[in-house]
């Protein structure tokens, strides 16, 4: 059971220091956070594929997807491209630094009704940040699921985020399988070049009692959508995660309203079959 | 349930005798408008009223608010509810049933799992005086919508039914507190007030048109998806927004932290947004999920008159009227509505029937 913090005041963040950096490519860094208050950080937990608001006061307030799982408590892990205000203050913060951060907010994975299925993760650049969370969570509890099949791909080589886990970590534990791929082809690069779709053709995908998170950049949707449906999959057993522009969190600013849902709300997850019903999701 | 009635010519000592206790707002002349604003001279106030530029959102959700403010020293936070809730209490005087229900519309929003606590403080302290519409406004055709009446929301409700009085609704211990506090006003009503207020009743269903009908919207909007009336009123849509800043239900906010000059403290501000500016829905990136001016507006209706129905069980719309008389493009929701009537009705149906 998740204990919900509750609070008298949504929108005030807790304080959290930000304990490490680690650059991962040019623009993604790895930042890790731990809140202040102990009690705080004994209750607070979160479902893979959930996100949490990150204030760096004077500057601003924007949603990122946490990158850790909550099987390994302690700290959370955010995976951050620099591209705007909030995220190069981000990125400019010093080990040490005190920032705010609210939540965790959203629906994320169902991780209760994916026990006992293969899973086959198709994430794109940085969409692997949420899915990370869910691929770490299955590793730590590796019983509870079936087979894993991991499809990654970025524009370039040095472009891949979490390339450590992807060629060295997740290869070894039993029954995971990791494929990638690069957009544009590159020197230093032996492995399969072409967009995400392209690993159908390197990796036979079996549908049966599988279900396929996709996280990637919104033309990406569409793409892996129609080939996981050629392949046989449900549209329930298509689970995509949403990114909106988003400033509350919490459901009221409706900045982030999919169709007639809100990506803060009812998402940032949504089964294709939900998708599909939505006004210009994807 | 006692119902009362007041004389119109004491509504000027009402508000004098009322202002020792709470900040009266009540419709004010601005040119040739009306607007909600403080009642400083009571014989001004004019319940006779038509529409007001703006609705009285602003008392629940302020065009601009800070909602904390940081310390960025030490990263220490202090919240403004507390300064809401110590503020005089407020009485909105002379609110039509559009706009009690835009604040009922807003207080669904604004409640839910997570309750926003800026809007609620704001709801605690103000009094609604509310007032029947027998005639028709300039724009409004808030019949159509079923926003001709309300069911809560008010704390008082008055109703003009002669010349020289009001009948009197309570709505809630709040309004029973005026009752209180300004018992010399109010008479009990007698039997033929009561009977004057059914007359009332009659009068407004009357007055009011209903040429519009908009009971199967949704579906409509759903057949109407990709019609090409979205790219016609897109095109004429200048996106500034003016529609959802009058609108009584529009309730998008941004929300920008703002530093003081000594870059000691910051305010995280929320400010009215609307859906029709160009980085609503702009994503890290520069992806923008709404680029063209056509989607906005269109996601605008979809979101009033579908999405709205789903959120919060109806639609988005009071049908004050308020947009026509904002929009610099002319476009009227009145007119787009009745095109979707239209639309519905000119849709191939079965031969021979079902």
């Amino acid at each position: 059971m998740q204990v919900q913090l509750k609070k008298d005041n949504e929108y005030v963040p807790h304080i959290a220091k930000l304990i490490k950096k680690t650059q991962m490519t040019e623009k993604e860094t790895l930042f890790e956070f731990m809140f202040e208050e102990p009690e705080i950080r004994d209750l607070f937990t979160y479902n893979p594929g959930q996100f949490v608001q990150v204030s760096i006061f004077g500057i601003g307030e924007a949603p990122f997807s946490i990158s850790s799982t909550p099987t390994r408590k302690g700290v959370i892990e955010l995976g951050i491209r620099k591209t705007g205000d909030v995220t190069e203050a981000i990125h400019a913060l010093e080990v040490g630094a005190r920032s705010g951060i609210r939540g965790p907010y959203g629906n994320g994975f169902p991780m209760n009704k994916m026990k006992g299925h293969n899973l086959l993760f198709v994430a794109g650049g940085i969409g692997l940040v949420p899915l990370r969370s869910v691929i770490n969570y299955v590793a730590d509890r590796r019983d509870d699921y079936g087979k894993v099949t991991i499809f990654y791909g970025a524009c370039l080589p040095e472009e891949r985020v979490f390339v450590d886990e992807i060629e060295k970590v997740w290869p070894n534990i039993p029954d995971f399988e990791v494929h990638q791929t690069v957009d544009e082809c590159h020197t230093t690069w032996q492995g399969n070049v072409g967009v995400v779709t392209t690993l159908f053709s390197v990796c036979a995908v079996d549908s049966a009692n599988t279900m396929a998170l996709i996280c990637g950049p919104p033309v990406m949707y569409k793409f892996v959508v129609r080939d996981l449906l050629k392949l046989g999959f449900a549209r329930d057993e298509i689970l995509l995660s949403l990114e909106r522009r988003m400033k509350c969190g919490i459901g009221k600013c409706a900045h982030c309203q999919v169709g007639h849902k809100l990506t803060c709300m009812d998402g940032p997850v949504f089964t294709y079959f939900e998708a599909e019903r939505l006004m210009e999701s994807i | 349930m006692q119902t009362y009635t007041i004389r119109k010519d004491e509504i000027p000592k009402l508000v004098e005798a009322l202002k020792e206790e709470y900040e009266v707002f009540g419709p004010m002349p601005k040119r040739t408008s009306y607007v909600f604003a403080p009642v400083t001279d009571p014989t001004k106030m004019n319940l006779d009223y038509d529409s007001t530029i703006m609705s009285p959102k602003k008392y629940y959700l302020p065009s601009s608010q800070t909602l904390m403010e940081v310390s960025l020293k030490n990263a220490t936070i202090e919240d403004t509810v507390k300064d809401i809730l110590d503020q005089k209490p407020k009485i909105l005087f002379g609110v039509h049933s559009c706009d009690i229900n835009g604040i009922n519309f807003l207080n669904r929003v604004f409640d839910g799992k997570y309750d926003d606590p800026y809007f609620q403080a704001y709801k605690e302290i103000t009094t609604v005086i509310g007032l029947n519409c027998l005639e028709p406004c300039k724009y409004g055709f808030c019949r159509a919508v079923n926003k001709n009446f309300v069911l809560d929301g008010y704390d008082l409700f008055l109703t003009e039914i002669s010349d020289t009085h009001y009948y009197v609704h309570v709505g809630s211990p709040r309004g029973d507190r005026i009752l209180t506090i300004a018992h010399e006003f109010f008479k009990e009503a007698k039997e033929e007030d009561g009977a004057a207020f059914t007359a009332a009743l009659h009068k407004k269903h009357e007055n009011l048109p209903v040429a519009l009908h908009i009971d199967n919207i949704h579906e409509t909007l759903d057949l109407a998806w990709d019609d090409a009336i979205w790219d016609e009123l897109g095109e004429k849509c200048m996106n500034c927004g003016s529609c959802a800043l009058v609108c009584p239900t529009c309730y998008c906010f941004d929300v920008q932290d703002e530093v003081d000059l000594s870059i000691s403290k910051a305010e995280r501000v929320r400010k009215w947004d609307t859906c029709l500016f160009y980085d609503f829905a702009l994503v890290a990136g520069n992806h923008n999920f709404r680029e063209d001016p056509p989607a906005r507006l269109k996601y605008r209706f979809y979101h009033k008159f579908r999405g709205a129905i789903h959120d919060q069980g109806e639609i988005a719309c009071t049908g004050c009227g308020r947009c026509i008389d904002a929009c610099p493009a002319g476009i009227s929701i009145k007119d787009v509505l009745f095109r979707l009537q239209e639309y519905w009705a000119a849709s191939p149906t079965p031969q021979g029937g079902l």
